[in-house]
């Protein structure tokens, strides 16, 4: 492999991991509030509102179930508003962080609900008001599940990066698709499959070892 | 001084059958006084609404109607963030203890203490004094998932306690503890109670726990109190087939196999043995019934069940006794006479394998 490819492959992998790591982040942040809303919002929730679980659980069913190249292309006038253009990296994180806020919101909601409701009872009895059942209840107890299910939403977003690359969002995709399928170089093809899969083992070990650190409800 | 008056709370539900919607009442009018300092016991089957009553005192439930008065504040119409400030002067422990699995022993016991604004020197020096109090002064840096049934109860006390609240709701705490665990629980909270001098009104369907702590019971049936007063009066005079039923756990009162299928009749009849149940408590379980009686008159006593226990340190027991002889009825009497409650079974024929 000729010395250009190395270098484009090394570009494409920064640029991959810059796309899925700024996405994640924007996802993370902006995915744990809407599961908190629909977790207390719920009929099981401290502060349970109907219109509001409806509103929000709509909404990300919406975005869930629209597949993502389709939701790619439809908010290209929303991604060009944000950033100021539609093609490249930057412009790649707009629809992959809407496509994984609503994901993130559903296993932020459903680790939530696996949190045992005394818990939640006796901090109610020691006078704890919502933020506080939010901030010293809910979010440490849901850790462990939020770790995980954000590394599903990680791992989701190093498969939907490669998508964004096709449509001219840069990356490993992108590579892939210019080189190995366009240019027929088999060799430029597996490498890139090979970074991806390495990419993926990489975040689910570290999604794994992060929530064995923050668990600590099972003897070890 | 905790006071509880017509407490009734009313759910909506949907009938089966009808699919109509009906008024449920877990509780119905309900009133209860717990003096200053007491431990008051609240037992009743399962489903017969204590964990519904107990919650209303929090206001961790809302009573459909009546009113809760915990030293002098209206609980029921307190508003929403006055009530979270009265909460905090409750404390609550629970069966499945509900600690919190991500915060250590220590983490959980400062809970309360940050939730009250606490400085950090503070929470630790308190969280200390407190792990001492209830024994667990080294499992302090320890997980929930690493500790036992019984240290999870001492860690979910210790919370309870932590803010110095005047109140202890116990829900059901013992339920899931083994005999000797629940006993040494049962006698932490009796410690506590009498070193703070803090009231606890605790919830149980087993008559045991009352017996071992507390000084007052109410007995819950379907959402009404059936019987309440001193636990030695409601276990030496059970006016109620449920209480009886209850307190059936504890004493063994049952009629040996052998008299099972026998008739008794409450008139004397020739030739037929006279079954008694006693029941006795204070002094009186000290004083030589059935010597007396056996000196005294012509019979032969023969002991089919007893039981003899302590309600605190009180004595007191049931001994059921089959008399025979020509001066049943002279013996009775002098039974009648004594500060014993004495309950006639029945006459009944002298089962065979019984008289030899």
């Amino acid at each position: 492999m000729s010395r250009d490819l190395l270098t484009l492959l090394i570009r494409g992998t920064l640029d991959t991991l810059y796309m899925v790591g700024a996405s994640s982040l924007i996802a993370i942040a902006l995915g744990l509030p809407l599961g908190v809303t629909l977790y207390v919002a719920s009929d099981v929730g401290i502060l349970r509102n109907r219109p509001v679980y409806s509103v929000a659980s709509f909404v990300v069913n919406i975005g869930r179930s629209t597949p993502f190249v389709i939701l790619m292309i439809a908010i290209i006038p929303f991604t060009r508003w944000v950033v100021g253009t539609s093609i490249g990296i930057n412009a790649a994180v707009v629809p992959l962080s809407v496509a994984a806020i609503p994901f993130v919101g559903r296993v932020v909601e459903s680790s939530l609900r696996e949190i045992d409701a005394g818990v939640i009872e006796a901090a109610q009895s020691m006078g704890a008001s919502p933020v506080e059942i939010i901030r010293k209840v809910l979010l440490p107890e849901g850790l462990p599940g939020i770790i995980s299910g954000s590394t599903l939403a990680v791992i989701n977003l190093v498969g939907y990066s490669a998508m964004a690359g096709t449509i001219g969002g840069g990356g490993l995709g992108d590579i892939a698709v210019r080189y190995g399928y366009q240019r027929f170089m088999p060799d430029v093809m597996i490498a890139t499959v090979v970074i991806l899969v390495a990419m993926v083992q990489a975040v689910q070990l570290a999604g794994d070892k992060l929530s064995a650190l923050a668990r600590h409800d099972r003897k070890n | 001084m905790i006071r509880l008056s017509g407490i009734s709370k009313v759910y909506r539900v949907k009938e089966d059958a009808s699919r109509e919607m009906r008024d449920f009442y877990a509780l119905r009018d309900v009133s209860i006084d717990v003096d200053d300092g007491a431990i008051f016991g609240i037992i009743g089957r399962s489903g017969a609404g204590k964990s519904t009553l107990i919650r209303c005192i929090n206001m961790l439930e809302r009573p459909t109607s009546g009113r809760v008065f915990i030293n002098g504040t209206e609980m029921t119409s307190l508003p929403e963030a006055r009530l979270r400030n009265a909460r905090r002067r409750i404390g609550m422990i629970f069966q499945s203890f509900n600690l919190l699995s991500n915060r250590t022993a220590f983490g959980n016991i400062a809970f309360p203490l940050e939730l009250a604004g606490w400085g950090k020197a503070d929470i630790r020096d308190r969280v200390r004094e407190i792990a001492s109090l209830v024994g667990i002064e080294g499992k302090l840096g320890q997980y929930p998932s690493t500790l036992s049934g019984g240290q999870k109860q001492r860690v979910g006390i210790a919370r309870a306690l932590a803010n110095r609240p005047e109140v202890l709701l116990s829900d059901e705490a013992t339920s899931a503890l083994d005999p000797q665990t629940t006993k040494s629980v049962l006698h932490l909270i009796r410690d506590i109670n009498e070193k703070l001098g803090l009231t606890v009104i605790l919830i149980t369907h087993e008559m045991n726990v009352i017996k071992e702590i507390c000084d007052s019971v109410a007995v819950l049936e379907s959402g009404k109190v059936v019987e309440q007063g001193p636990t030695l009066k409601i276990f030496t005079s059970p006016m109620e087939a449920v209480t009886r039923e209850l307190l059936s756990q504890v004493i063994q009162s049952e009629l040996p196999e052998s008299f099972a299928d026998l008739k008794f009749s409450k008139v004397p009849a020739r030739g037929e043995d006279l079954i008694l149940q006693i029941s006795f408590f204070g002094s009186v379980a000290a004083d030589p019934i059935i010597s007396d009686i056996v000196r005294k008159f012509d019979v032969d006593v023969n002991i089919l069940a007893a039981h003899i226990g302590h309600i605190r340190s009180t004595p007191f027991g049931t001994i059921t006794i089959q008399l025979s002889g020509d001066e049943k009825e002279g013996a009775l009497e002098f039974l009648m006479d004594m500060k014993l409650r004495t309950e006639v079974i029945g006459y009944v024929a002298r089962p065979s394998d019984i008289t030899h």
